[in-house]
């Protein structure tokens, strides 16, 4: 009988779902746009020729390799000229969009006290403590870290400029996000393959 | 109030206690969404449990008190529109987890020596707790949904009161704040405590 407990607990945990298994399961690329926006009538577009580092809101700013800023560039100039749209030189003619490229690289780090007592039940080193004790730590104990990468890409509208507020309206925001990793060539793969997305789920354009 | 509540509930309970038709019965379950519930998870659950307390009211007629989880997951690959306009792509992990509390009629009808068929319907709600992993985002939509949950089960007596059951159960839960309706089936395999061959028999022949 006992026997018969334990496979069908192995047989419940190994349905259990296990999620994201390599580094290519966390990618996602989202993208938004301006319903409000007249794209049937873009024709022309500049695009400046490096990628800036934008920094986070939180978490710690990494330092970003910007060796592989040109390839990047060229697959979403070669997307943007698939939609029919033709780049421009901004020195001599006004674009209809501006299309700005910024990549954010982030460590996020949780600091975590955890409950002992529930983690080691019954543990006779613990005599005299319970569940609801924690551990407090004096210093910074670093418990979790997660390195995130976000490849952005912002279409401004030169066409409606707001001298109000002085702002351009984006109409067309994509964000390429993900766990760079260690290997940075299959990092930028990854990142061209997620801007051939962008584009691909946004037949708008 | 509440005194006079915990002697009717007492009172309820002692009175089941005597009919021999009245029963708990605990199984595993697994469950196979369809139509709306099979376009957000396209795949069957392996994880769910429920336990059931069957009342006799009066001969071979139970009121029954269910509640129940069931676990759904399953890895989509496609585009999600989020409410707020976003259209995020990558994979997806999808899970669903239904926590359906029920009460309801149902008639047992004995078989002798323990064994029993019974159908009945249940209503009540369910919490539905949807989540779906992409990337490094998390997007959930939880809500209580009212349903009707008919079902059918055979029992096979085994000794000392116990039965080896079978049931299957339609679930089904109407669309409730923009949350579209929810349907699967539920199949358990479970034990089955009370209600005796040996009472049964008795209560059988009390009624010929």
């Amino acid at each position: 009988m006992r026997q018969v407990a334990w496979a069908a607990g192995l047989l419940l945990a190994a349905c259990y779902p296990g999620g994201a298994e390599t580094v290519e399961d966390l990618d996602s690329v989202i993208t938004q746009h301006d319903a409000s926006a007249s794209f049937s009538t873009l024709r022309t577009y500049a695009l400046p020729d490096s990628i800036q580092g934008v920094t986070s809101g939180q978490g710690q700013p990494l330092t970003i390799d910007h060796s592989y800023d040109a390839q990047i560039l060229a697959r979403v100039a070669s997307n943007l000229d698939a939609k029919g749209l033709q780049q421009v030189d901004p020195t001599t003619t006004t674009p209809d969009v501006d299309v700005l490229v910024s990549f954010t690289l982030t460590r996020y780090v949780e600091y975590v006290s955890y409950p002992f007592y529930d983690v080691w039940p019954g543990w006779p080193g613990f005599d005299g403590y319970d569940g609801s004790w924690g551990v407090y730590y004096p210093y910074a104990a670093a418990y979790t870290v997660l390195d995130a990468g976000t490849l952005r890409i912002d279409m401004l509208d030169n066409r409606t400029p707001n001298p109000t507020t002085k702002q351009l309206t984006a109409i067309w925001n994509a964000s390429m996000q993900g766990v760079p990793g260690s290997d940075l060539p299959s990092y930028v793969q990854r990142l061209e393959k997620g801007i051939d997305q962008a584009f691909a789920q946004s037949p708008y354009l | 109030m509440r005194p006079t509540r915990l002697l009717l509930l007492t009172g309820l309970l002692a009175s089941s206690a005597a009919l021999a038709q009245s029963n708990v019965r605990i199984s595993y379950e697994f469950a196979v969404p369809t139509h709306e519930t099979k376009d957000f998870i396209d795949r069957f659950s392996s994880r769910g449990a429920h336990l059931d307390v069957s009342l006799e009211l009066s001969y071979a007629f139970n009121l029954e008190l269910s509640a129940g989880l069931n676990s759904f997951n399953a890895v989509k690959q496609g585009l999600l529109t989020t409410t707020d306009g976003q259209d995020v792509s990558g994979k997806q992990f999808r899970y669903l987890n239904v926590i359906p509390l029920m009460g309801g009629f149902a008639w047992h009808i004995p078989l002798g020596h323990g064994s029993r068929l019974w159908a009945g319907v249940n209503g009540g709600a369910a919490y539905f707790d949807r989540v779906i992993d992409v990337g490094l985002n998390e997007y959930t939509a939880s809500d209580w949904q009212w349903g009707v949950q008919p079902h059918v089960g055979i029992a096979f007596g085994l000794d000392k009161g116990t039965a080896l059951f079978f049931d299957g159960r339609w679930n089904y839960f109407w669309e409730r704040h923009g949350m579209p309706a929810q349907q699967y089936f539920s199949f358990g395999v479970g034990l089955l405590f009370g209600g005796s061959g040996n009472g049964s028999a008795k209560s059988s022949s009390t009624h010929k």
